[in-house]
């Protein structure tokens, strides 16, 4: 099921993955692997954020410690899941991260 | 120099794997007289004479062997490719998965009930199929292509091929167990069971495990029947088992027994507060709590106990004050 909102268009979210679209990133790219990447993967159930290029797309990542910057050049970036939709990234790029949970003891690891 | 695997040589990789799992995780034949002949090969590699051999029906069977042997003595005196798939895979999940996470609770078993009043536990000496499957695998692949000739590896596959879990040398006697009757995993191959005991051996040592964490078995007795009361599950020392814990039992439930309020809404989720119960620095717990779309189901997230809004909550769980923005989706799904 999606639901959507009269938000922010620069933000998408599938389960507790964030999908940030920003106007320009100092990083170097490199091209997706043919078999997708891995952004997250579920603690409990194993399940998959898989990212993948749609057919011809032109897809490239780069990393740092918070998450994955995904640049989309051409075509569609696809994020499937087992139990989420599927999310579609047209050309830009995003940032991909996870969700965090504060808890007391990790208080001092956690700067937002 | 071999620079790409054919066709064939490819469809050997998951059959090697696969004969290799399948014989770590198929149940508990022991072959004696194979054991006995490995061991006396693994002896003369070292130059020494043929120990006295015992063997046993779990890890904890050995170590209680140990003592009773110490007390006898006393009174008496395409390489990355394979590696990845076959290897690592039979490694990680025969050695890394089952091996380590058991060796451990042994340790702390025997130390509990055997090491304090008797003496030393006694190191494994790392010769068996929960230990050496991962390389044996690896090498079997290369030696089956023929790429490489390995004299004494088929002695040493003799070995394993008894069945043979673990062993405990030393230089007159040699100690070895047998493989478990079952092991039970998830479909990430980490040892979990919800029935019972996720690992059990002939004699009845036996462990419990959920999702690939190991729980003293009342422990895991509450939490799978969900009658752990929710003061005693948020207050568990372990955080995993914590986090389990309040998995089985739901937040619903939790929020409840405890007295839960909820503090704040707009229409990103709820904030809800459990004052009754107090963190390790002494401030109470405050919860996100929405829907997940895909799911159906409810999500709680804990968050700083203070957070004002549910929208400011999910900010800071997303982190994207890191991009000057505060949440505000425009499709979840």
């Amino acid at each position: 099921m999606i639901k959507k909102y009269k938000g922010d268009p620069r933000q998408k979210f599938q389960g507790d993955i964030s999908f940030i679209k920003l106007n320009k990133v100092e990083i170097e790219f490199s091209p997706l692997p043919n078999e997708g990447l891995i952004l997250a993967e579920g603690e409990i159930t194993g399940h998959k954020h898989l990212l993948v290029a749609d057919r011809e797309a032109k897809v490239q990542i780069a990393r740092d410690n918070e998450g994955y910057f995904i640049k989309v050049l051409e075509g569609k970036a696809l994020i499937k899941h087992q139990e989420h939709e599927v999310q579609i990234l047209t050309p830009g790029i995003y940032f991909s991260g996870r969700q965090w949970e504060w808890n007391e003891i990790d208080e001092k690891k956690v700067v937002d | 120099m071999l620079e790409k695997l054919t066709k064939k040589q490819e469809n050997l990789i998951p059959m090697i794997r696969d004969k290799w799992l399948n014989f770590a995780f198929g149940g508990d034949e022991f072959i004696v007289e194979k054991f006995y002949k490995g061991i006396d090969f693994i002896y003369s590699l070292s130059n020494l004479d043929k120990p006295i051999k015992v063997y046993v029906d779990s890890p904890l069977g050995m170590q209680y062997a140990c003592q009773i042997l110490k007390g006898i003595k006393e009174s008496k005196q395409v390489e990355q490719q394979v590696e990845q798939q076959v290897g690592q895979q039979v490694w990680q999940q025969v050695g890394q998965q089952v091996g380590q996470q058991v060796w451990q609770q042994v340790w702390q078993q025997v130390w509990q009930q055997v090491g304090q009043q008797v003496g030393r536990f006694e190191s494994t000496s790392c010769n068996g199929l929960f230990w050496d499957a991962g390389w044996m695998s690896y090498c079997e692949f290369f030696k089956e292509i023929g790429t490489i000739k390995l004299e004494k590896w088929d002695q040493y596959k003799d070995f394993l091929d008894s069945g043979v879990y673990d062993t405990i040398l030393f230089d007159k006697f040699a100690i070895g167990c047998r493989k478990p009757e079952y092991v039970k995993r998830d479909e990430r191959n980490r040892m979990h069971s919800e029935i019972g005991s996720a690992i059990k051996w002939r004699d009845g040592f036996q462990l419990y495990y959920l999702n690939g964490v190991y729980l003293p078995e009342d422990v895991w007795n509450k939490i799978v029947s969900k009658t752990i009361p929710a003061k005693e599950a948020m207050t568990l020392q372990n955080q995993e088992h914590r986090t389990l814990a309040l998995q089985y039992l739901g937040g619903d439930k939790v929020l409840k027994e405890l007295k839960g309020k909820r503090m704040a809404k707009d229409k990103f989720g709820e904030l809800w507060d459990i004052k009754e119960l107090k963190d390790l620095n002494g401030q109470f717990y405050r919860y996100f709590r929405d829907i997940d779309p895909s799911k159906g189901k409810r999500i709680y997230l804990r968050t700083r106990p203070e957070v004002k809004t549910p929208q400011e909550a999910m900010t800071l769980a997303y982190r994207l004050r890191r991009w000057s923005i505060i949440y505000d989706p425009s499709i979840r799904t």
